[in-house]
């Protein structure tokens, strides 16, 4: 067997493991921690890479963990698309890391520092873990690692505020952890299994589907949750406004990102049935409605990162519809939009992050005309504003068309008039936010220095490159094209 | 108004869950099918494959050990996160001493009782594969010793016993022992975490070590978690 | 029909209700410590749900013993087992968030 047949389970373990064995070294010495972890998410960058290419030349494959097959052990699954997820949680984390160093020093506590970074690569570990499983309790695990690392993170400043965002995410996270496990009872009621492809395939084969279509039903609202959908996105402007800003770079431009991916797996993996029941009409229902809702909210919100937390809920609405729309263009759609969201989200955030590493200005009222005096940061920072705001030439507009023409082919019209009003709505509050930054005159004139190379360098790279994705759509299209095809033939 | 409208959707829940509970298999039926599709390999050959007569201790340790880690996982997560949101626990400053001091008899009593408990604990955890039990019972056997221990000889004493950075070191080499085992299987040339591929006895050892290492963790959390709330009553 | 299906899952019909009141303590109670236990109510009666569908009539625990042919399935118990894990953990890390938001504000108090 080749290398690349054991790289995905590395991508898995090795952040895992490095975090528990830095928690040991940190006794020793504290200042092996950053560099370790760092050179972890390398690793790990490295082998998504050789992981998508070995996967695009020679087809999906399986990994049988222990070696024992599939109804008694468990089953990794690795395609496409999952490469491609892989790829880009890799890089994001990456660069998070880089960024995370002079932030951290400066706004958390020097004991909570070693902490911080166990935690960010257990949260990196068990998204790829989830990502890549193909067993039902498998991904409960690893979504409930991913769930405990992402609370403690919005937790870990330790003030008032924090805490409560964490305890609120903590009661709406349990809930969806729980709903899984219910779900996965269910399922597992009726088919016996808790591997992922026999499951579809009894599901194919089976006409009494009463149980299964309850244990979907509470899947999908599980992973709903996590992705933080219309009616379930409460608890995100908290959770991600609150959180260090390279937390919020990773919970909203990957997490809920994997939410989403969560309920792909569900909708095409596990259960390539339901696309034809009644009940996921009223999801796309709601998800559509989130798109508006979501923009709407991000037009009245004066604290700046909560105004891009809010604007996710919009955002992972687009890229949900095209999860429930079943068709090629939809996915498609969905895919870019997952990409550009996870790119340009975390520089937005990484943006954010700089600005309060510099003055602490939180409020978008403190920061008039900062443009001017950080023009460097702020470019790169309006370059990912475009893109979320679907300006054309950038990655989301393309996403957005995408979606735009999948809801025509389809004749809903609601869903078109909605996507068109939610773009417009982005596109006003990302107005908002530039005029606020660049035309207006600062209050005061204290000098500010542009953000340290460190905070420069993520947020330049994951900006140019929704830059350079939606200039060159095809780039992307190489990402994810094989996967939506993939996906579409689980349906048939 | 509010509450009312919960009501009525947990009503709806309910409702719904019911009607779905009634669909299901009747329960304990031999032909359904989660009696049917895997449980017959795991009666049959389980106890062959995996040198455990427990079935439940077969498939933690061996079909499904890659659950069992990423559990391991869940718990130094939590771990790890009460060392960051907590801070370091401080033995000196502020933790209460015993209202009451207790009567040298029952001092004595345990200091008598407390290496049974512990024997009887690590029979347990050791047994896992031949016999009711297993490393997460053993564990929480353990558990409750630390926590009697610190019921009697006070919270600081406890503390200062097993403080939490000595808490996150055991339980992290547990960890580690786990994703070794797992790593070491790659280069013997199978699939990761893949015991069989030793011989007999080195497999029966490394399954005890991975008992120990459940039974490990889990105690640790569940003292842990003795511990925090222990924190709220200081004043 | 009904009646007699309410009957033979019983266990099923109690953790469902179980699950209804844990996720009521969850959803509609502001106390943390009642929004905790509730939570534990929930995860216990999923517990009981997965090891209610493991069953099978007359069987013996999956602990191999001579002579004996009827097991019930291990493979549920196995699950609860794990998860049950997860659970503490998940009960101590909101413990941990719910005494340190008390700790705060007892100090904004002062």
């Amino acid at each position: 067997m080749s290398i690349v047949y054991h790289l995905p389970i590395l991508i898995t373990v090795a952040p895992l493991a490095v975090a528990v064995l830095l928690s040991i070294l940190l006794n020793l010495n504290r200042r092996v921690v950053y560099p370790l972890s760092l050179l972890t998410m390398f690793f790990c960058f490295v082998s998504a890479i050789f992981v998508a290419l070995g996967v695009l030349k020679g087809g999906a494959f399986v990994y049988y963990m222990s070696n024992w097959p599939p109804p008694w052990g468990i089953e990794l699954l690795i395609d496409n698309i999952t490469a491609f997820i892989l790829l880009l949680i890799t890089f994001v984390g990456f660069f998070v890391f880089i960024f995370s160093k002079p932030y951290v020093k400066k706004e958390l506590e020097k004991e909570k520092a070693p902490f911080y970074y166990i935690l960010t690569l257990l949260l990196l570990g068990s998204m790829t873990g989830f990502v890549i499983s193909g067993d039902i309790f498998n991904m409960f695990i690893f979504f409930e690692i991913l769930s405990l690392s992402s609370y403690s993170l919005v937790a870990i400043a330790g003030d008032k505020e924090a805490l409560r965002a964490g305890f609120k995410y903590l009661v709406m996270g349990v809930i969806s952890s729980l709903f899984v496990l219910l779900g996965l009872g269910f399922i597992y009621s009726v088919t016996g299994t808790l591997n992922v492809s026999q499951i579809a395939s009894w599901v194919r084969s089976s006409s009494d589907l009463t149980v299964v279509y309850t244990g979907a039903l509470f899947l999908i609202v599980a992973f709903v949750i996590e992705a933080a959908l219309f009616p379930m996105h409460i608890w995100l402007p908290q959770a991600h406004g609150k959180a260090p800003a390279p937390v919020s770079a990773v919970l909203s431009g990957l997490v809920i990102g994997v939410g989403v991916v969560g309920i792909i797996k569900v909708i095409y993996y596990i259960l390539p049935i339901v696309y034809s029941a009644e009940f996921i009409i009223l999801f796309r229902v709601l998800a559509t409605i989130g798109i508006v809702f979501g923009a709407i909210f991000a037009l009245f919100e004066s604290d700046l990162k909560v105004l891009l937390a809010q604007s996710s809920i919009s955002q992972i609405g687009f890229a949900a519809i095209g999860v429930f729309l079943f068709s090629y263009l939809g996915l498609a759609g969905s895919m870019l939009q997952i990409l550009n969201h996870a790119l340009a989200k975390s520089a937005l955030f990484f943006g954010a992050g700089a600005i309060i590493y510099r003055t602490g200005f939180r409020k978008l009222d403190e920061m008039r005309g900062i443009g001017k005096k950080m023009p460097i940061t702020m470019g790169f920072f309006a370059i990912s504003l475009a893109s979320i705001a679907g300006i054309p030439m950038t990655c989301g507009f393309a996403s957005k068309y995408y979606l735009c023409f999948a809801a025509i082919r389809q004749g809903l019209w609601g869903m078109v008039g909605a996507i068109l009003l939610g773009s417009f709505l982005s596109i006003l509050y990302c107005i908002r936010i530039i005029n606020c930054i660049f035309f207006e005159e600062p209050e005061s004139e204290a000098e500010v220095l542009e953000a340290p190379l460190e905070m420069l360098i993520p947020l330049g790279v994951l900006s140019l490159f929704s830059l350079l994705f939606g200039l060159f759509p095809k780039m992307a299209f190489v990402l994810i094209e094989p996967g939506v095809k993939e996906l579409l033939v689980l349906l048939r | 108004m509010r509450k009312l409208g919960s009501f009525l959707f947990l009503t709806l829940i309910g409702l719904f869950l019911l009607l779905t509970v009634l669909e299901m298999p009747i329960m304990g039926d031999p032909a359904n099918p989660s009696n049917t599709v895997t449980t017959p390999r795991y009666i049959s050959e389980g106890a062959r494959e995996t040198n455990c007569k427990n079935l439940v201790s077969a498939i933690m340790l061996n079909y499904r050990s890659y659950d069992t880690m990423g559990e391991m996982v869940a718990i130094f997560t939590v771990l790890a996160a009460a060392l960051a949101i907590l801070g370091r626990e401080k033995a000196k400053r502020g933790l209460s001493p015993l209202k009451v001091e207790p009567s040298p008899l029952i001092k004595i009593t345990m200091v008598i009782y407390i290496p049974f408990f512990i024997v009887f604990a690590c029979y347990v955890a050791i047994n896992g594969c031949y016999s009711v039990g297993g490393g997460f019972q053993g564990g929480v056997i353990l558990a409750s010793v630390i926590i009697i221990f610190a019921l009697i000889f006070g919270f600081d004493e406890a503390v200062k016993k097993f403080p939490a950075s000595k808490r996150v070191f055991f339980e992290g080499l547990a960890v580690l022992y786990f994703m070794l085992l797992g790593l070491m299987s790659l280069f013997v040339g199978g699939n990761f975490l893949n015991l069989n591929l030793f011989g007999s006895p080195v497999r029966k050892l490394f399954t005890l070590g991975l008992e120990i290492g459940i039974g490990l963790t889990s105690g640790i959390t569940i003292a842990s978690l003795f511990y925090i709330l222990k924190k709220v009553e200081r004043e | 029909m009904m009646i007699t299906r309410v009957f033979s899952n019983l266990i099923y019909v109690a953790s469902m209700i179980l699950f209804l009141i844990g996720f009521y303590a969850v959803a509609l109670r502001p106390n943390l410590i009642k929004k905790i236990i509730g939570i534990n109510i929930m995860e216990t009666s999923i517990f009981l749900f997965l090891i209610g569908i493991g069953n099978r009539k007359g069987g013996a625990a999956p602990l191999i013993v001579d002579g004996v042919k009827n097991y019930v399935n291990p493979l549920p118990q196995a699950v609860v087992l794990m998860a049950l894990v997860v659970g503490v953990g998940t009960t101590a890390l909101a413990l941990i968030l719910a005494v340190k938001l008390f700790e705060r504000e007892e100090e904004e108090q002062l």
